[in-house]
């Protein structure tokens, strides 16, 4: 597994109750699971539907939720935003 | 029908007149930008230089200010661009286009010079010049701060009266910021433009205009977009996005993404200076930041300035950035245009091939050097003259980053190209908003429509320029228009399976967008879901529009800017990019990473039914009843 850091913005801040936190996870999908068991279903809901940003990339450009973490990097959830 | 009413005001001989729009403008221009660039086209002679007496501005609303609509109190300024030679349109939100149509007027048409220091005041119906050489010298709060509180303001800083290339206006701390429009004011002598009255702003179906603005109001309310993202972070939000899809310009446009972008976002501003959020009259989105400098609270900085003070000139300091966006907006300066020149001149810098005492890195000295620009003093006065001029004198048209001559926003379009076709084609220069913002679509927003690739951009550029120039037209802010991306996406978010599918699907839906645009006479209904704003012209008029024919307004509205350029010798040359960006790729691994204009550019003119060379062909101008500007 890899160790990263996880930064939650916004909502999701409020819902796990931690701004940032260390965890170790293969994947993206595994910190939506631990997001899940510690803010509960709709903390997991609300992550998935946020951008989230791996080392300042958007895992759009790697592959989703399956995009897998190496040590060190770290992991943003932010809020879909608006603009122009 | 209630026809608009506006005034002509020669400043050179002190004449005013009415000037009654006629039912058959009103119904085929309806109001703002389009209006504007119609009226630009039949009384100006093609070639003044902007400063001349003989030049025109046109301030004007659309006939949904002051009507209780969401997000409408945008109101339009147009003129000869300082900057590009073609059109110049800007637009601003605050109290000024309300307290104009209550003082009896839709627009004024401003020529002449004034032979001192004025002000134009419209007050219930009467129009009066006065003497504004006490003001002359002031900045533009403090100006406003001179004035009665009551009147709606419109007034430019030092940045105005010395004739920066991109002086713009302020209208409470609201800015119509672009193309340089404050110069011109300045050029005139007008100072400022003050209004005040009291009419009641006249609605063709009052009771069923009000159930659709409740119900308009509750949906803007439910959207994530403008419901919960805008009122929380504001335009401020899109840094971190915009990073994290390598399109955040950094370095002036060296790169595409900064490695301290979070220091400057909307989430860390959120969390550590807002005090509140803010708005316009009448709209629900509070999208307005304020932030404290000192024991003052201020506006805060909007994602362009952030991104522009910040990454953009290789800095992160937010605190510094706030400050530059106040001193921007006191000294009537666009943030845009005066950040992305001073980052053109720290590129030339960095070369060696020219010293303005600025650098990359460094943002201490700018509150200086920005009153320098402002005041025209010493070698500053080269900055207020824009970079295309910096970089005919100095070199560097390469990495010069404006289109026609107008500085690009805040979007790095080698990593969202549908955006690079919207600078290059965009009417009034290097405009994200008037150049469609498809960056919405396909790099910041819920949807990505493959960045790199150029199918089925040209068509979308299309339909959302025309989308944008009708709600402007209308008197509302382009923010209320980000509804027409469906709620259920949002609620699925960008990483669900559907979401990446749809926008990998969307670059073939260039043919179902060309159907849709060619099928216009035929979309005779308005939903709350796409273009709310035709049901709330519909009403408020009382001229038959709908989906189809609103889109056909945007239309409109951009093919009489278009003639204009034309008329003024620009031509499909300058619907053009500097070479950075289509020559370069942003990451040298992946050689996609251009703006294919090759490909973009000739599709854009045939889906706009213009000819090779970019000119309206005659069957374009007769569909949309301007057969009459047509010329061989």
């Amino acid at each position: 597994m890899a160790s990263v850091t996880v930064r939650y913005r916004g909502q999701l801040a409020v819902l796990t109750g931690v701004g940032s936190e260390a965890l170790n996870a293969d994947t993206v999908r595994d910190i939506i699971k631990r997001i899940t068991d510690i803010g509960g279903a709709e903390a997991g809901k609300l992550a998935k539907a946020m951008l989230i940003v791996v080392d300042g990339e958007s895992i759009s450009l790697r592959k989703g939720l399956a995009t897998r973490l190496r040590d060190g990097e770290t992991v943003q959830f932010l809020p879909i935003c608006g603009g122009g | 029908m209630n026809l608009p009413l506006y005034a002509k005001i020669d400043l050179t001989t002190g004449k005013t007149e009415s000037y009654p729009i006629s039912e058959a403008y009103f119904r085929t221009y309806v109001g703002g930008k389009a209006l504007a660039a119609r009226l630009l086209l039949d009384l100006t002679p093609a070639g003044l230089d902007p400063f001349s007496s003989e030049s025109t501005v046109i301030v004007n609303t659309g006939p949904l200010n002051g009507t209780g609509a969401p997000s409408t109190s945008r109101f339009n300024i147009s003129s000869k661009n300082v900057l590009t030679g073609g059109i110049a349109s800007s637009n601003c939100g605050g109290t000024f286009g309300v307290m104009l149509r209550r003082a009896g007027y839709e627009g004024l048409i401003i020529t002449g010079k004034a032979e001192k220091p004025c002000r134009i005041d419209v007050t219930d119906g009467e129009i009066a010049l006065l003497d504004a050489t006490g003001l002359w010298g002031l900045d533009a709060e403090k100006t406003q701060e001179e004035l009665p509180a009551h009147l709606g303001k419109l007034v430019i800083g030092p940045g105005g009266e010395n004739l920066v290339s991109y002086a713009g206006l302020a209208s409470g701390e609201r800015m119509a910021g672009r193309c340089g429009i404050g110069a011109v004011f300045g050029s005139k002598n007008i100072k400022a433009v003050t209004a005040y009255g009291t009419r009641r702003i006249p609605v063709e179906k009052p009771e069923e205009f009000s159930r659709f603005v409740k119900k308009w109001v509750r949906f803007l309310k439910k959207h994530t977009m403008t419901g919960d993202s805008l009122p929380h972070y504001g335009s401020a939000g899109l840094v971190n996005k915009a990073n994290a899809s390598h399109a955040l310009p950094t370095k002036n446009f060296q790169k595409g993404t900064y490695e301290f972008a979070d220091d400057v976002s909307g989430e860390t501003l959120a969390e550590t200076r807002l005090t509140r959020n803010s708005g316009c009259v009448s709209c629900p989105i509070r999208c307005e930041r304020r932030v404290m400098i000192g024991d003052k609270e201020v506006k805060g900085p909007e994602y362009e300035t952030l991104g522009f003070f910040g990454p953009n000139m290789g800095a992160h300091d937010l605190d510094a950035i706030i400050r530059l966006n106040y001193v921007c907006d006191i000294l009537g300066l666009d943030t845009i245009s005066a950040a992305a020149t001073i980052a053109f001149a720290m590129e030339l810098n960095e070369r060696g091939i020219k010293d303005f005492g600025v650098k990359f890195g460094d943002v201490s000295n700018l509150e200086e050097i920005l009153n320098r620009i402002a005041r025209r003093e010493g070698e500053c006065s080269e900055l207020a003259n824009g970079s295309k001029w910096l970089s005919e004198k100095y070199g560097g048209q390469d990495y010069a980053m404006h289109a026609k001559g107008l500085e690009m926003a805040s979007y790095e379009p080698r990593r969202s190209v549908g955006m690079g076709l919207g600078y290059a084609t965009s009417n009034r220069g290097g405009c994200h908003l008037g150049g469609g913002y498809m960056a919405l679509l396909e790099s910041v927003g819920v949807l990505s429509i493959s960045p790199q690739d150029t199918r089925a951009k040209a068509e979308w550029t299309v339909f959302l320029q025309d989308a944008l120039e009708a709600i402007s037209t209308a008197g509302s802010c382009l923010f209320s228009g980000q509804t027409f991306v469906p709620q259920i996406l949002f609620n699925l978010g960008p990483n669900h399976p559907i979401t990446r599918f749809m926008g990998k699907a969307a670059v073939f839906t260039g043919p179902v967008v060309r159907l849709l645009l060619a099928m216009r006479p035929l979309l005779r209904f308005n939903t709350l879901l796409l273009m709310p704003h035709a049901e709330a012209l519909r009403l408020v008029t009382g001229i038959p529009m709908y989906t189809g024919s609103f889109l056909d307004l945007g239309d409109r509205a951009y093919n009489a800017e278009r003639l204009y350029n034309l008329r003024e010798g620009l031509t499909g040359k300058d619907d053009a990019l500097p070479r950075r960006l289509t020559d370069v790729p942003q990451d040298e691994s992946k050689k996609n990473t251009v703006v294919r204009m090759d490909k973009l550019l000739p599709r854009y003119y045939k889906t706009r039914g213009w000819d090779k060379d970019g000119k309206p062909r005659q069957r374009t101008l007769k569909r949309l009843e301007m057969a009459d500007l047509w010329q061989a």
